[in-house]
C-alpha cells in the first residue's frame, strides 16, 4: 500500500528518503541592501503544484550559503510551514530549465529534494502533488504556533509506487502536456482580458464605434469639465443616471434559485428576489469593495447597494461604464470603510443614445463570454488532470512504453 | 566650536543611559542639559562682560565694575552652591538632593523657571518607602559624568547650534515613541511644519500663536523663518499654550535655548483659553498654526458614563466606558469662539478648529493640521423622500458650511466671509502616535479678491509621493518641494517656476544637514568599538615576547577591526548614495511640476481650485477625490496589439489542446 494507493503486482515502490540526494531547507536572508537575489517563498506556490514568479522577494543573502541553495533544473521544492485552516501545508514546486536560468533561491519555509537516477524527479513531483491534493499531507501537519509545519521525517518516509523508468517518464510527459495545456488557456483568458479593457478603453469613451470604425476628430466635442466626448452624447452625473438603495439582510431565507449578492459579489442562493430584473450591485461596506451585474432576477443584502435607473437606460452600459469608477477610492479617514452614495452620485458620465449603448454593451460581452467558455475550459482540464493523476501514478491505468 | 550634528548626537548618549531606568525619561534629559548649560553659561557670560569691558575702556574693570558685572551679566541667576560643579562634587549618596535644591533654588530666583528648570523631582523617594529613590543615585551620577565633559557655553556652543541639537534630541525622543501615544502630544515632523509656515509667511512684527504647541515646533520655525527673511528671529512675538506640564517645561527650555522671548502658558486650550482681551473674549493674532490633539473625546469635560437599565457602565469596544453627554441646547462657550456651531462633544476636532478661527485677526492667516475626517464628517438636512427619513443637518456639516462662507441663521442661511483657502490632503500615517490620515486646512480671513470664493484642494497622499518607513511615513524634502509648489502657485507656472528655483536651493541645504547628522551618527555609532580594538591592538603589538595567545588575539582583533572598519564605510556609502538620491528626486520633481502645470490632463490628478457653485453642488463635503482625480490611471492598451496578440494565444492554445487527445490515443492503454 502506498500512500497514493493500491498499486499493481507490476509496480515496485520505493521510500521517498532513499531517492533523496539534495535535502535541505532555505534562508530568507536579510532585507535587501546592494546585491540581492530572488527567493522563492510560500507565496510563489499554487495549490496546482505551480511556482508563480510574478511575486518573486528579493532580500540579501550571504554569498557562500547562496551558492549552496541556488536552485537547479529537476529541484523539487516542499512547502513545509506556513498553510492555513483550508490549505495545508505540503504544496509543491517543480524547478524548471527556465526557472534554474534564474538563478533563484528559496526560503526557510521551504524544503528542496532531488532525487536520484532510480526514479525520473518530473513523476516523483507529480507523486509528491498528489499526495497534497489527496490530502495526505493534511494529516502529516503539527502546529506548535500559528504557522502549520510539516512533519518532514514523516513525509519522507512515504511510500510511493515506482513503474518501471520509462513508464515514469511517460506519465511525466503526459500530465505535462496536460498542465501546458492549462497554461496555455490561461494564457489566452489573460490576454483575452486585455484585450476586453482595451476595448472597453476605446467603446466607453467613444473613441471606438461599435461598428470597428474610429470617430474622427471632429466628431468630438470639448466640454468645459470632462474634456473629449463624442457627438450625440452628453455629459452627466451618475446621480442623473441611477439611484442607489441598501440591500436587506436575509432572514434564514436561504436555498433557491435567485442569487444572492454582498459587497463582494455573489454570496448565495434564496428563493426570493428584491429585484425582479437584471440589475448592478454596488458594494457599500468593507474595505474592498466591487461592482457586480446580474444578468437575472437578485437578492441583495445590507452590505451592498443597487442601482435602480432613473432614466431609460441600456442596464450592461451602465454596469461597464461605472466599474470605471474606482469606488474603494472614497474613504479615506473613516474607521469602517464603506461607500457613500453621494459619493458615486458626483461622478461623471459621458452617455450614449440608448441604442449605442446596447451596440457598446453587446461587443463587450461577446469578450467576456470566450473568457467564460475558457474558464470553462480549464475547469475541463483541470479534471482531466486529476483523473489522470488518480489513474496512471497508481497503475489503473497503464501507459504504452 | 562644535558642530549641532555632533552636539546633538552626543547629548542623545544621555538617553542610552537612562533609557528603561524612569518614566518620561525625556524631561530628565532635556532639563538636566538645561541646567548645565545655564551654569556653564555663567562664567562665559561674565567673561564676556570683561572683555567688552576692556575692549570699550581697554583697561581692567575695578573692583566695583566688576561687582556690577557679576550683577547684570546674567540672563538668569543662579545663587551660590548651586552650580553644575556644586552636584558633579557631592558624593554619590547625595547628588539627588543635591541636584534637586539646585534646581529648585534657580527656580526660586528666576520666576520665568519656575516650574521649567525644576519640573523633574530630581530627588523623589523611590515608592516603596525603602528610603531609595526613584532615579538610581548609580544612574544620576553616570547621567552627570557623562554630561560634564559637554561644555555647553557660548564658548563651545553658539545658540544657533544648542537650539537646533535640542530640537533634534526631542525629534529622536518622538522617534523612539512612533507607534506610543505620547509623541504626537509634543512633536509634529518638521517636513509638516515647514509647509505650513512657509505658505504663511510670517510677516516683520507679526504675533504668532499656537495653542496646542507642545515642544514648540512652530513657533521654533516661524521664529528661523523671520530670521531667514528679515535678518532676526526676534522679528516675530510668539505665544503658545500647552496643557501638559512636562512638555511646557521643554517648550519654555526650548524658547531659551534658542534665545527667544516667548510666552508659553500652561493650561486646556479649550476649557481656559490663556490669552484673553479685556472683553474676556480669546485674543487675536495675525498668524495661528497648530497640531491639535485629533478627535479629542469628551473635549468640555462634561461626558459621563452611559448606564444600562441595570446601573452598568456601557463599554465601548475597546473596553473604555462609553460617555454620555447633556444636550447642546445649554450649551453658551464663555469665549464666544463656536460662532459657526457647537461641536459634539465627543470630538473637538471643530471645537479646536473654531478657537484657532476664533484667535485669528482680520488680516490673519491660520494654518491648522486635522484629521481628514474634518473635511467630510457631517451630514446635511435630509427629507425623507432621499434617505427614507427626515433628518436635521449635523453640526459638523453646518460648521464646515460656516467657514467656507455660508452661515445658518434663524431663518435660513446668509452669505458670510469664506476663509478657508486651501486644503492639503497628507499621506496616512505621518504623524506620531495616530495612524488617522491628516489633513492641513489653511484659513485667510482676508482673502485676496481672486481667491475670494474658491478654495485650493492639493493632493498629497499618492503613493510615492512619501517614503514609507516601518511604523511611520514621511515626507522627503522633493515631497515637500511638491506640496508647497502646489499651494504656493495657486495655479499658476509662472509662480510656480520662480518658487521651485528658490525652494531648491534651501532643500538641497535640508538633505546636506541631514546627511551631515546621518554622518555624525554613524560615526558616533562605531566610535567606542573602534577605539576600543585600536587601544587592545597597540597593547598586543607593544608586549616584547607575545605568548602564542597574544597573537591569536592580535590577529582576532585586526580581523574584528577591520570588519568594523568596513561596516562603517559601507553604512557612509549607504547614507551618501540615499543623500544623492534625494537631490536627483529634487530635479525630477521640479522637471515632474513644470510639465504638470501647463497640462489640464495632468492637473487634475494633482490639485483643482474649486469654485463656490461645486462646493455646493458638492454639499460642502470637501473630500479630495471629488475634486481632484485620485484614480490610478489606467493603462491604455493598443486595440490592434491587443487583438492580435489574443489571436497568437488562442492558436497556440487549440493547437496544443487538440494535440493531447492525439497524445492519449497513441499513449494510453
Amino acid at each position: 500500500m502506498t500512500r497514493l494507493g493500491e498499486i499493481p503486482n507490476s509496480f515496485e515502490s520505493f521510500i521517498l528518503k532513499d531517492v533523496l540526494i539534495k535535502n535541505d531547507s532555505g534562508d530568507w536572508g536579510s532585507e535587501p541592501k546592494g546585491n540581492s537575489s530572488g527567493i522563492i517563498r510560500s507565496t510563489n506556490f499554487t495549490n496546482e503544484g505551480k511556482i508563480n514568479l510574478n511575486d518573486v522577494a528579493y532580500r540579501s543573502i550571504d554569498e557562500n550559503k547562496l551558492q549552496q541553495l541556488i536552485l537547479q533544473e529537476n529541484d523539487i521544492l516542499i512547502e513545509r510551514s506556513g498553510g492555513s485552516d483550508n490549505q495545508p501545508v505540503g504544496r509543491v514546486g517543480f524547478i524548471t530549465k527556465e526557472i534554474e536560468k534564474r538563478n533563484f533561491s528559496f526560503a526557510n519555509f521551504i524544503q528542496r529534494i532531488s532525487v536520484n537516477d532510480s526514479v525520473y524527479p518530473k513523476y516523483v513531483y507529480y507523486c509528491l502533488q498528489q499526495m497534497y491534493e489527496k490530502g495526505v499531507t493534511n494529516s502529516m501537519q503539527y502546529q506548535t504556533t500559528g504557522i502549520r509545519n510539516l512533519d518532514f521525517k514523516l513525509y519522507v518516509k512515504s511510500i510511493l509506487p515506482k513503474p518501471p523508468l520509462p513508464e515514469q517518464r511517460k506519465i511525466a510527459s503526459i500530465l505535462t502536456k496536460v498542465d501546458d495545456a492549462i497554461q496555455a488557456v490561461k494564457n489566452t483568458i489573460e490576454k483575452a482580458e486585455r484585450l476586453k479593457k482595451s476595448l472597453m478603453q476605446n467603446l466607453l469613451t467613444g473613441k471606438l464605434k461599435p461598428d470597428g470604425t474610429w470617430r474622427s476628430e471632429d466628431e468630438f466635442y470639448i466640454d468645459e469639465k470632462f474634456g473629449k466626448v463624442p457627438v450625440g452624447w452628453e455629459v452627466k452625473k451618475w446621480g442623473q443616471l441611477i439611484r442607489l438603495e441598501y440591500g436587506r439582510s436575509l432572514n434564514g431565507n436561504k436555498g433557491g434559485e435567485i442569487p444572492v449578492y454582498g459587497t463582494n459579489g455573489q454570496i448565495g442562493y434564496t428563493s426570493r428576489a428584491m429585484c425582479n430584473s437584471e440589475g448592478i450591485i454596488v458594494g457599500r461596506k468593507g474595505a474592498y469593495r466591487e461592482i457586480h451585474y446580474s444578468n437575472k432576477p437578485f437578492w441583495v443584502i445590507d452590505t451592498a447597494f443597487y442601482a435602480v435607473p432613473k432614466i431609460d437606460l441600456c442596464i450592461l452600459w451602465a454596469y461597464y461604464s461605472l466599474k470605471k469608477i474606482d469606488i474603494n477610492r472614497f474613504d479615506s479617514g473613516s474607521a469602517i470603510p464603506s461607500t457613500n452614495k453621494k459619493d458615486v452620485y458626483f461622478n461623471k458620465a459621458i452617455v450614449p443614445p440608448k441604442t449605442e449603448q446596447i451596440l457598446i454593451s453587446e461587443k463587450i460581452t461577446s469578450i467576456e463570454k470566450i473568457i467564460e467558455s475558457k474558464q470553462q475550459k480549464i475547469q475541463k482540464l483541470e479534471r482531466l488532470k486529476k483523473a489522470l493523476m488518480q489513474n496512471l501514478l497508481t497503475g489503473k491505468v497503464r501507459v504504452k512504453v | 566650536m562644535i558642530s549641532k550634528q555632533a552636539l546633538g548626537n552626543t547629548l542623545w548618549g544621555m538617553a542610552d543611559i537612562l533609557r528603561d531606568k524612569v518614566e518620561d525619561y525625556k524631561s530628565y534629559i532635556l532639563t538636566l542639559l538645561f541646567f548645565k548649560r545655564l551654569s556653564d553659561n555663567y562664567y562665559w557670560e561674565i567673561e564676556n562682560k570683561v572683555r567688552e569691558h576692556r575692549a570699550e575702556y581697554n583697561a581692567e574693570p575695578n573692583k566695583r565694575q566688576l561687582e556690577r558685572i557679576h550683577k547684570e551679566a546674567h540672563d538668569f541667576k543662579i545663587p551660590e552652591g548651586s552650580f553644575w560643579k556644586d552636584v558633579r562634587e557631592t558624593p554619590k549618596d547625595k547628588k539627588n538632593e543635591v541636584l534637586n535644591n539646585a534646581v529648585n533654588a534657580i527656580a526660586d530666583l528666576n520666576p520665568a523657571l519656575k516650574g521649567v528648570i525644576n519640573t523633574v523631582r530630581w530627588n523623589e523617594p523611590s515608592p516603596d518607602g525603602s528610603g531609595g529613590k526613584k532615579l538610581s543615585p548609580d544612574v544620576l551620577s553616570l547621567l552627570i559624568s557623562y554630561l560634564d565633559v559637554v561644555d555647553l557655553s557660548n564658548k563651545n556652543v553658539s545658540v544657533d547650534v544648542l537650539g537646533d541639537a535640542y530640537e533634534y534630541l526631542i525629534k529622536r525622543f518622538a522617534d523612539e515613541n512612533k507607534g506610543g501615544t505620547t509623541a504626537g502630544q509634543f512633536y509634529t515632523p518638521q517636513e509638516v511644519v515647514s509647509i505650513i509656515v512657509r505658505y504663511l509667511k510670517p510677516q516683520d512684527g507679526d504675533q504668532i500663536y499656537d495653542p496646542t504647541c507642545g515642544s514648540g515646533g512652530f513657533l521654533i520655525n516661524s521664529a528661523k523663518y523671520a530670521k531667514e527673511k528679515f535678518g532676526s528671529q526676534k522679528k516675530v512675538r510668539l505665544y503658545g499654550q500647552e496643557d501638559v506640564w512636562n512638555t511646557w517645561a521643554i517648550a519654555n527650555i526650548n524658547m531659551i535655548l534658542h534665545g527667544l522671548d516667548a510666552t508659553i502658558k500652561k493650561e486646556d486650550t479649550l476649557l481656559h483659553p490663556q490669552f484673553l482681551d479685556e472683553s474676556h473674549n480669546v485674543q487675536k493674532f495675525d498668524k495661528v498654526m497648530a497640531n491639535f490633539p485629533f478627535s479629542a473625546e469628551n473635549w468640555w469635560k462634561n461626558g459621563e458614563p452611559k448606564k444600562d437599565r441595570k446601573g452598568k457602565p456601557v463599554l465601548k469596544k475597546d473596553g473604555s466606558p462609553q460617555l454620555q453627554y447633556p444636550s447642546k441646547d445649554e450649551f453658551a462657550d464663555p469665549y464666544n469662539r463656536f460662532v459657526y456651531g457647537t461641536p459634539p462633544f465627543s470630538n473637538g476636532d471643530f471645537a479646536f478648529i473654531q478657537h484657532i478661527v476664533a484667535s485669528i485677526n482680520d488680516n490673519g492667516k491660520g494654518g491648522v493640521v486635522c484629521p481628514q475626517g474634518v473635511l467630510f464628517r457631517g451630514q446635511p438636512e435630509k427629507t425623507e423622500e432621499e434617505d427614507g427619513q427626515n433628518r436635521k443637518a449635523d453640526d459638523e456639516f453646518l460648521i464646515r458650511r460656516g467657514l467656507l462662507g455660508i452661515i445658518e441663521t434663524a431663518n435660513g442661511t446668509e452669505k458670510g466671509k469664506d476663509i478657508i483657502e486651501a486644503v492639503v490632503v497628507l499621506p496616512s500615517n505621518l504623524f506620531y502616535g495616530t495612524t488617522i490620515p491628516g489633513a492641513i486646512l489653511f484659513f485667510n480671513k482676508n482673502k485676496p479678491a481672486e481667491r475670494k470664493g474658491k478654495v485650493l484642494m492639493v493632493y498629497a497622499a499618492k503613493e510615492g509621493w512619501y517614503k514609507e518607513e516601518s511604523n511611520l511615513n514621511r515626507l522627503l524634502p522633493h515631497d515637500i518641494l511638491r506640496i508647497s509648489t502646489m499651494l504656493e502657485a495657486w495655479g499658476d507656472i509662472n509662480i510656480a517656476k520662480s518658487f521651485i528655483a528658490e525652494q531648491k536651493v534651501r532643500l538641497l541645504n535640508i538633505i546636506k544637514e541631514n546627511l551631515e547628522f546621518k554622518l555624525d551618527e554613524i560615526d558616533k555609532e562605531f566610535e567606542d568599538d573602534i577605539t576600543l580594538l585600536q587601544k587592545k591592538i597597540l597593547e598586543l603589538e607593544q608586549i616584547e615576547k607575545p605568548k602564542k595567545s597574544d597573537l591569536q588575539s592580535l590577529e582576532k582583533s585586526k580581523a574584528k577591526l577591520e570588519t568594523l572598519v568596513e561596516k562603517k564605510k559601507v553604512k557612509i556609502a549607504e547614507a551618501e548614495e540615499e543623500a544623492e538620491k534625494e537631490r536627483q528626486a529634487i530635479h525630477s520633481v521640479e522637471k515632474e511640476l513644470l510639465e504638470m502645470f501647463p497640462n489640464p490632463e495632468l492637473r487634475k490628478r494633482y490639485f483643482a481650485i474649486v469654485d463656490m457653485e461645486e462646493l455646493e453642488e458638492n454639499e460642502f463635503n470637501l473630500n479630495i477625490p471629488r475634486y481632484v482625480d485620485t484614480f490610478e490611471p489606467e493603462e491604455e492598451i493598443d486595440l490592434y496589439e491587443a487583438i492580435e496578440e489574443f489571436q497568437k494565444f488562442i492558436d497556440a492554445e487549440i493547437s496544443l489542446t487538440d494535440s493531447i487527445v492525439e497524445k492519449f490515443k497513441l499513449e494510453l492503454q
